[in-house]
């Protein structure tokens, strides 16, 4: 499955896996959430210290390991994968995709060696939405006295309650800015939100007036960054997650029987798993695809991003709704780890904007809407030419 | 100079004027004059071996190449059964005389179609029965095939008939190699949804072949069979790409004269969900390239290609009557409401969408049968 992977990070993912398959099975997952912890700690220190996985984004001469995306991508996939709780994706990638967009500032360096070393939790809260809507912010940021003060609130904020600190994006006068909030500052209120997801936490964030410090200058180009980064990752998260709702259907589909048979050899079955599969190597191949376009960060991550996730979001949750379907009764209850799946993949759809969000983005950088900035296009050539007929 | 700048010159220097006389969009006699010229460079089918009129190209060069040819908007072949299925069959199999069907089959001089579908089989392929009963040093062919593509045109024919009828039915089997002027053979015109009548019935009747028209061994024309389908297996990666291409050309004419900016939301919507589906499928084609370099093979998304480009193209076909309003269904021109037609066929021919998934499932994920 790895052909299109380097065999490093090929390899980096089959030490993630190993890892995540050891020290983070369902029971282990189970334990996380049950008892409101948020994330396994012994966990989280290995993630940082024996696989370097917070800093794979930081640049080395900040303690990271300066590695692409591609592989922030198949890390991603085997979170998915193995549901792993707590904030590493806020961490990891919202956080020091943020911080390094930011442009060079001695405090975005600060917390970048912090978080690769593990020591520091950083989340980011768009007060503008995870699809960031100009002019719709929530909060404001306002310079008096030398000192910028945050007030407002913002909704939903991955891992707001369990971050060291908080990167806040808010508009800052005609401009955009990047707001470094301590978790312990005076006028933050942090509420826990009810989620779907029963492995991936979020918080309500209130401010008033609070003091923050500026990372950075205009974040107008960094937080489209940023949020493509997320939409990147979110859908390497839904491959990762799909891949083992193909196998948990598939395999039940050989293992139960009716009728004096297995399940998987009556038809509507097999069709189901065959949709699965067809799924999960698109999601799968889309992702990586993604991946490797934010690694060369290049013009086209926005479209790259848009397009994997307008395609995971509604797909993978298709197939995780499917495999309940496969398991029949068992499928519906708390024990079985399929509606695990299924909280984490639709939360997943919504995260960074759904399907349909996505395509509507893809109409104006396609342009498709009045609105878009697309220049004058070359005639096509030729009128595209239909399918040839059809092989026996 | 690489294989694909030296195709590149090759259709700078022909297409042209090809077009000047046949236009964008020719039907066979023009497309049989196309792979005329293409087969004077040897660009038919680059990746047979040289003696047989290829260039020996490895299967990621040919692929390449197959890419200058979309990318040029060069016109498809005429012989495409032969040159795309029947040929690499005899290449495996043949005898050194029926090798000589190979430099043939590229320049257009035998056109070649494939009798296996039958009135009583058609996904149950092998339950056919047309039968060829041994005659000394003949065989003797009689039975009926049917919906043969290029069964009127074509001269000649890959036959699957039923040798053995006590043995099971996948080991019964055998292949010919037949020319359709064989006295006993008749083939008639079946038109089509779309009015036209490219596919045909043909009847055997008494219709008498040597013993040397066997392709591969005696009631072994199942297996000989099922590795064409291997050869065609790479294929899916120019249907990959084919699909990403058919969608971003209708985007593009949309850009071009500025329509798209008037479309519905609901319209749009759509257009950009076909544009996705097929952003996704030539994705998988990349991916499925990928595994082809490293290990010669595509990997399982080859499956899935075929499935959804068979899938993708009523979808899309669909979405361009939609945008084409009331005047693509009532207007001057029917080359939409064909294509919507034509595009029926594509999850019926070469498998059905129902049997693909049924083979995907237990071929690919070990589903019992
Ligand atoms: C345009 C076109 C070109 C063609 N060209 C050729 C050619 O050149 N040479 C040739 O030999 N044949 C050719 N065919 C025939 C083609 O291969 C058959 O039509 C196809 O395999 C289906 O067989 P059938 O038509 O008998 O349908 P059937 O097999 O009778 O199928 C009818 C319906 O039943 C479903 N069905 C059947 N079996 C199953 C199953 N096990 N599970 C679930 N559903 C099932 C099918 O999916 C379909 O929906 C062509 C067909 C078309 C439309």
């Amino acid at each position: 499955m790895d052909h299109e992977l380097a065999p490093e990070v090929s390899e980096l993912r089959r030490t993630v896996r190993a890892f995540l398959e050891r020290k983070a099975p369902e029971s282990a997952v189970r334990r996380v959430v049950d008892e409101g912890l948020g994330r396994d700690a012994e966990v989280w220190d290995q993630l940082a210290q024996q696989l370097g996985l917070h800093g794979l984004l930081v640049p080395e001469a900040l303690g990271g390991q300066g590695t692409s995306f591609v592989e922030m991508g198949v890390v991603l996939e085997e979170m998915g994968r193995s549901l792993l709780p707590g904030p590493f994706f806020s961490n990891a990638v919202l956080a020091v995709g943020a911080l390094t967009a930011s442009g060079a500032d001695e405090l975005a360096a600060e917390l970048l060696v912090a978080v690769a070393e593990g020591r520091t939790i950083a989340t980011v809260a768009f007060s503008e939405g995870l699809t960031g809507r100009p002019g719709e912010s929530t909060a404001a940021a306002r310079l008096a006295e030398g000192r910028w003060r945050l007030n407002g609130q913002v909704e939903a904020v991955l891992d707001g309650r369990t971050a060291d600190v908080l990167l806040v994006v808010a508009p800052a006068g005609a401009e955009l800015g990047l707001f470094a909030v301590p978790a312990d500052s005076s006028g933050l209120e942090r509420t826990p939100l009810a989620g779907l997801d029963l492995t991936r936490e979020f918080a309500r964030v209130c401010l008033t007036d609070v003091e923050a410090r500026r990372i950075g200058g205009d974040f107008t180009s960094g937080q489209r960054h940023v949020l493509a980064l997320g939409t990147v990752g979110i859908a390497a998260e839904l491959a990762g997650a799909t891949q083992k709702i193909l196998e948990m259907a598939v395999d039940y589909a050989k293992l139960r029987e009716q009728f004096g048979k297995p399940i998987g050899s009556f038809q509507a079955v097999k069709h189901l798993c065959a949709d699965i599969f067809v799924t999960a190597e698109s999601a799968l191949a889309v992702a990586r695809y993604a991946a490797r376009v934010a690694a060369e960060d290049s013009e086209g991550l926005v479209e790259a991003a848009a397009l994997a996730k307008a395609y995971s979001s509604e797909a993978c949750t298709l197939a995780a709704e499917r495999n309940i379907q496969v398991h029949g009764g068992i499928g519906f209850t708390w024990e079985h780890p399929a509606h695990l799946y299924l909280r984490r993949i639709k939360s997943g759809e919504l995260l960074f904007g759904d399907s349909a969000h996505h395509r509507e983005e893809l109409a104006g950088l396609l342009g498709l809407t009045a609105g878009s900035a697309v220049g004058p296009v070359a005639r096509p050539a030729v009128r595209a030419a239909s399918a040839e007929p059809v092989r026996v | 100079m690489t294989a694909t700048d030296e195709l590149r010159h090759y259709l700078d220097a022909h297409l042209p004027a090809f077009r000047g006389q046949w236009g964008e969009q020719p039907e066979f006699e023009g497309k049989l004059a196309w792979q005329r010229i293409l087969q004077k460079g040897r660009w038919v089918a680059p990746q047979w071996a040289e003696e047989f009129g290829g260039r020996g190209l490895d299967v990621v060069e040919a692929l390449a190449c197959s890419e200058v040819l979309a990318e040029y908007g060069a016109p498809g072949t005429a012989g495409i059964y032969g040159v795309a299925n029947v040929g690499p069959t005899i290449a495996q199999w043949g005898t050194e005389e029926q090798r000589r069907h190979l430099p043939a089959i590229l320049d257009g001089s035998e056109i070649w179609c494939q009798g296996f579908s039958e009135p009583g089989t058609g996904s149950d392929l092998a339950g056919l029965r047309t039968r060829a009963v041994l005659d000394g040093d003949e065989f003797v062919i009689d039975g009926q095939k049917i919906w043969t593509s290029d069964g009127v045109r074509a001269s000649h024919m890959q036959l699957l008939v039923r040798t053995d009828p006590d043995a099971p039915k996948h080991k019964g089997i055998s292949a010919l190699l037949i020319p359709l002027d064989t006295p006993g053979v008749e083939r008639n015109p079946i038109r089509q949804i779309t009015g036209e009548s490219e596919f045909a019935e043909v009847y055997f009747t008494g219709a008498r072949v040597p013993v040397s028209s066997l392709l591969g061994p005696l009631n072994q024309g199942w297996g000989v069979t099922m590795t064409t389908l291997g050869h065609e297996r790479s294929g899916v990666v120019t249907y990959a790409s084919q699909v990403q291409r058919q969608v971003e050309a209708v985007v593009d004419s949309l850009r071009f004269d500025r329509t798209g900016r008037e479309l519905s939301p609901l319209l749009r919507d759509e257009l950009v969900r076909r544009w996705v589906e097929g952003r996704v499928v030539g994705v998988l084609g990349q991916r499925s390239l990928a595994s082809i370099r490293a290990t010669g093979q595509p990997g399982p998304e080859q499956s899935i290609i075929k499935l959804e480009w068979s899938q993708f193209g009523q979808r899309l076909a669909q979405t361009q009557l939609a945008l084409g309003g009331l005047g693509a269904v009532a207007g001057p021109d029917d080359a939409l409401m064909t294509d919507y037609l034509r595009a029926r066929a594509s999850t019926i021919a070469g498998g059905t969408t129902e049997v693909m998934k049924n083979i995907l499932a237990q071929r690919v994920l070990g589903l019992p049968s």
